[in-house]
């Protein structure tokens, strides 16, 4: 009887933690601050990072929806270029895309920013289409001259050219810019490559940042090398 | 009698050689004509484009204008090109492989007070801006394979990739009529 009542009282109190937790997260979600001019992220976010060539990683796309396709969601890696340490105007970035400008299906998308400008790119083709609860190999990696090369999956995408060395920044997560996104993936297997192109698995200095409260994002396992992000889905 | 050239006589290499040349001239008179006829053939494909094209140009190019910040663009125009040339004017410096860099594309510039909504940015950055707005959108399909937002005109005209197709966009819709 006694241990009977000390079962209930239990299970009452775990019952009542969850449902505390699950209001505290919908709070959270619901108090998200994601405008098309302050977009939201859920990262993985290495600023100063040794001098890199290239970085990369395994992305696995659990949930990307947007419910408004003029805004879009992104599931990606970024790298920063020309020795800027937070990717303030320099980088490459790679990864999965719903919403502008094609819609409401999930596709690929790579894009830099650099003197020349904003650039984004959407290659057409079934190889490119992005689908769910599937991994993609991600990468990045300087070819020289200034420039760097965009992988997917074992496909070259494209390169940005007049985009000079080294990488000072790295980042994995989700980008949005609407409240109602929904976001939830992983990417595992993080590595960068150092100047000499040896590979150094594991973003031993980054941390997790979550920033405009839709997302929350945190380590899988140790050794930073996976990272997942998880908005409502 | 099996004969190489090195055995003809003076006679027989002097009509050879007039023959040559009039076969050259021949060749390069029907290069130089179809040529021009693909030259011709390219100026009337701009004008002979598809009114259900031009609206679905004008279609994207109204509402990627919109989502940037400026509905009301000017010198909005559309040219159409290779996948590899159309990133000169629209993303210059990013480069494509094949097969992607030969597709047949449309390109889209226009001009105004952009604010790039529709563009990733940097971490914790407010969104790009930019006077120039360029969008490539495939032939085939109407997929929208790239865009670029620069503060700079385009470093490549886009009317040196062929003849340009104003499209009735914002200001330009207005002046254009």
């Amino acid at each position: 009887m006694r241990l009977r009542k000390s079962l209930i009282l239990t299970m009452t109190v775990a019952g009542s933690m969850l449902i505390g937790a699950v209001w505290l997260q919908a709070s959270a979600w619901a108090s998200a601050s994601c405008a098309p001019v302050n977009h939201c992220y859920g990262t993985a976010r290495w600023v100063s990072t040794p001098a890199t060539y290239g970085s990369g990683g395994n992305l696995n796309f659990q949930c990307l929806y947007t419910s408004d396709t003029g805004n879009f969601v992104n599931e990606e890696m970024w790298q920063g270029t020309n020795n800027d340490t937070e990717a303030n105007s320099n980088w490459v970035e790679i990864g999965g895309r719903t919403g502008e400008p094609n819609g409401s299906s999930r596709y690929v998308f790579w894009a830099d920013e650099r003197s020349g400008g904003y650039n984004q790119h959407f290659p057409s083709g079934s190889q490119y289409a992005v689908s769910l609860n599937t991994t993609y190999n991600a990468e990045m990696a300087y070819d020289g001259s200034n420039k760097w090369e965009v992988d997917w999956n074992g496909y070259v995408v494209g390169y940005s050219t007049s985009n000079p060395p080294n990488g000072k920044f790295l980042q994995a997560g989700t980008e949005a810019l609407d409240n109602g996104d929904r976001t939830v993936g992983t990417d595992s297997s993080l590595y960068y490559l150092d100047t000499t192109y040896q590979v150094h698995f594991g973003w031993s200095g980054a941390s997790i940042w979550d920033y405009g409260g839709l997302t929350t994002s945190s380590w899988v396992g140790s050794g930073h090398n996976e990272v997942k992000w998880a908005s409502a889905c | 009698m099996k004969k190489s050239i090195g055995r003809c006589s003076g006679h027989r290499a002097l009509v050879l050689t007039a023959t040559a040349i009039f076969a050259a001239a021949v060749t390069a008179l029907g290069i130089a004509l179809s040529s021009g006829s693909v030259a011709r053939a390219s100026s009337a494909a701009a004008g002979d484009i598809p009114p259900s094209v031009i609206t679905q140009l004008t279609s994207i190019a109204q509402q990627q204008a919109a989502i940037n910040g400026d509905a009301q663009p000017t010198n909005v125009i559309a040219v159409q090109t290779t996948h590899a040339a159309a990133l000169t004017v629209a993303t210059p410096g990013d480069i494509l492989p094949e097969p992607a860099a030969s597709e047949s594309v449309y390109v889209i510039t226009m001009q105004g007070s952009f604010l790039g909504k529709g563009f990733s940015s940097a971490p914790g950055a407010s969104a790009p801006a930019g006077s120039y707005l360029s969008i490539v959108v495939d032939a085939s399909t109407f997929w929208v394979t790239d865009e670029g937002l620069s503060q700079d005109p385009p470093p490549v005209s886009p009317s040196s990739l062929g003849p340009t197709i104003p499209l009735p966009v914002g200001a330009s819709g207005s002046t254009s009529g």
